[in-house]
């Protein structure tokens, strides 16, 4: 009697998963068979380009000639002339700029939103966001008519306001500035819809609270809102940083290659510039990896912080 | 009765102060979308304008001689409708790339303890930030010594190297509630089952929102393309854009807006249809960092 309880138990238990020992084999492995392609295409596209980047970093090459020849530290030497200086101050004006622009602004906008109703909400926000699903390649032509000095609409409007007219992409005083404003103008969007959603999840209650308690709006802000939004806010902010020059590389590619006399250029342009145009891979590389550290400096510091100020489970 | 009476004397003003506060606020805001509407009004309107009006008033986007020809002139100098094509390829290959390598790695995060677990998120975490432009040169060189310049292959692997896809839908996957999951494991669906029949039909909205965002995302790509597939019969739109618009010298503003404009129906259209699922692609995979 018994032993029919058990057999049964056991041949219940082999309809369910033919085969035990197959089936534990397969369900060992198959988190693995599901997670290898998506890791082996990082690993190739993402992990192995950083390693690569860094041994060509040691090495001069002009993509034509079969073997590479050894240059050492070569390379870094040459990030370390006055010319690379200025390229490291562009690339900070454009960081700079990303942060008021992509940063400072999305963030204030999404937090003025929370005074208006869900309807001209959704209507600011689809209006916002429309910019996003444009091509860059598309924005930086429609952009160069836009500025175009004397006949272009941005200078008729600043001549009704007296303000004269500039060629605003080539001179150098402005190349810089303008090719950002119009990073600014498609990438805005993004991070405003990123915003909102942390406003939008700010509890009402809480507000209330505060607002009774005698908050005026400011400090409403500034000691309610933004405390909540910390978590959204660590992570525009690193997003901005590592997009500023990713961001406003096609603009430069169309409209400015880096002019006027390198007055738009940095060092993720100039790297590019390096390898292709100049054919000279190895200070590309080089300068490739002293970005990627950087940025990856940047990133731990911002990570730790984000860890310190808010707690978070993922 | 003192404090009621205070409390009325208080609010009147507080009251209009709230309506000119919440004005100002409309009024930023709504300049807000006005700069950022009129660059697409003016590429729009200008690519009907006929040329000699393009500069007639600056500051009218509105065609006041309606015509086609910069449209006839844009599709006559360039080959658009293959373009098109390379584009519907390239974008629509990335997303179905992006979404067969996602799914089942979302799933086996959301659904499995395995051993490594831990260590393999964490480096798809650490992937997340990594702008794939800053290893335009490795990756060139990758493709190039694969043989794979001027292919389709080339223009869309390496674009399926993202862990945004993964980290997204294992977001929503986690939320989907377990036990009914097992249960349809326990009357002897298999895997395969469980996720076709039950998991993704009930997360169809992120799957979806995923997808159309990585193939606006995609569409609109120029440098990745422009480096890998120059060749005129591999080149996208975006690419065959850029060119058109070097070639005629950036004189040629009707014929430039109306292939601009052409490039852009599809993601507008996508946009106006599909508003709330690529927004809420963006909104929904950063909010918990």
């Amino acid at each position: 009697m018994p032993v029919t309880a058990k057999v049964t138990a056991r041949s219940s238990r082999t309809q369910v998963m033919p085969g035990p020992r197959r089936v534990q084999a397969w369900a060992r492995l198959r988190p693995y068979v599901c997670t290898g392609p998506a890791l082996v295409l990082l690993v190739l596209f993402l992990f192995v380009p950083l390693l690569l980047v860094a041994v060509l970093s040691l090495f001069e090459w002009n993509l034509i000639s079969p073997t590479p020849t050894w240059a050492g530290l070569d390379n870094y030497r040459y990030l370390l002339t006055p010319e690379s200086g200025t390229l490291v101050v562009q690339s900070l004006q454009y960081m700079g700029l990303a942060v008021l622009g992509s940063f400072v602004l999305p963030i204030a906008l999404a937090v003025l939103t929370r005074w208006v109703g869900p309807r001209s909400a959704t209507f600011y926000q689809a209006v916002l966001f429309t910019p996003t699903v444009i091509a860059a390649a598309v924005a930086g032509l429609v952009w160069q008519f836009l500025l175009l000095p004397d006949a272009g609409p941005v200078d008729a409007v600043l001549r009704h306001l007296g303000l004269g007219s500039h060629d605003w992409l080539n001179s150098p005083q402005t190349a810089l500035v303008a090719v950002s404003t119009i990073a600014t103008w498609k990438f805005f969007g993004f991070n405003y819809v990123i915003a909102l959603a942390a406003v939008s999840a700010v509890p009402a209650p809480q507000l209330e609270a505060a607002r009774i308690d005698g908050a005026n709006t400011l400090q409403l802000v500034r000691y309610v809102m933004l405390p909540i939004m910390a978590p959204t806010i660590l992570f525009l902010l690193l997003t901005t940083v590592l997009q500023a020059l990713p961001n406003v590389f096609v603009f430069i590619q169309i409209i400015t290659q880096g002019g006027p006399s390198g007055a738009s250029n940095n060092v993720l342009y100039e790297s590019y510039r390096d390898a292709f145009q100049q054919l000279a891979v190895g200070p590309g590389a080089a300068a490739s990896v002293a970005l990627v550290v950087a940025l990856a400096a940047a990133a731990i510091w911002q990570f730790r912080l984000l860890d310190r100020r808010v707690h978070y489970d993922h | 009765m003192t404090t009621s009476l205070r409390t009325t004397t208080d609010t009147r003003p507080r009251h209009t102060k709230r309506r000119a506060g919440r004005l100002t606020v409309q009024l930023v805001m709504t300049a807000a979308c006005i700069l950022t509407a009129a660059p697409v009004v003016w590429m729009i309107g200008i690519s009907f304008k006929r040329p000699a009006d393009i500069f007639d008033s600056p500051l009218n986007p509105l065609p006041t001689h309606p015509t086609l020809a910069n449209y006839v002139d844009a599709f006559t100098t360039s080959d658009v409708p293959h373009q098109f094509l390379n584009s519907m390829i390239f974008a629509g290959g990335t997303t179905l790339g992006q979404l067969a390598v996602a799914v089942p790695a979302a799933y086996a995060f959301s659904q499995w303890t395995f051993r490594g677990a831990n260590v393999l998120f964490t480096i798809f975490l650490a992937s997340l930030p990594i702008p794939f432009i800053v290893f335009l040169i490795p990756n060139y060189i990758l493709v190039a010594q694969a043989g794979l310049l001027n292919t389709y292959g080339g223009l869309i692997i390496p674009q399926l190297a993202s862990a945004y896809g993964v980290f997204l839908l294992r977001q929503h996957f986690r939320t989907f509630p377990r036990a009914i999951l097992e249960a349809a494991r326990l009357d002897g669906a298999s895997e395969t089952t469980v996720i076709t029949r039950i998991l993704l039909p009930a997360v169809r909205g992120p799957v979806v929102s995923l997808g159309v965002f990585v193939f606006v995302g995609a569409w609109n790509e120029y440098v990745w393309p422009s480096l890998v597939a120059p060749r005129p019969d591999m080149q996208i739109l975006t690419v065959g854009l850029a060119q058109f618009a070097s070639a005629e010298g950036g004189n040629q503003w009707g014929p430039t807006m109306a292939a601009a404009t052409l490039v852009s129906v599809p993601t507008l259209a996508a946009y106006l249809l599909l508003r709330r699922q690529i927004v809420a692609a963006v909104a929904a995979g950063t909010v918990h960092g």
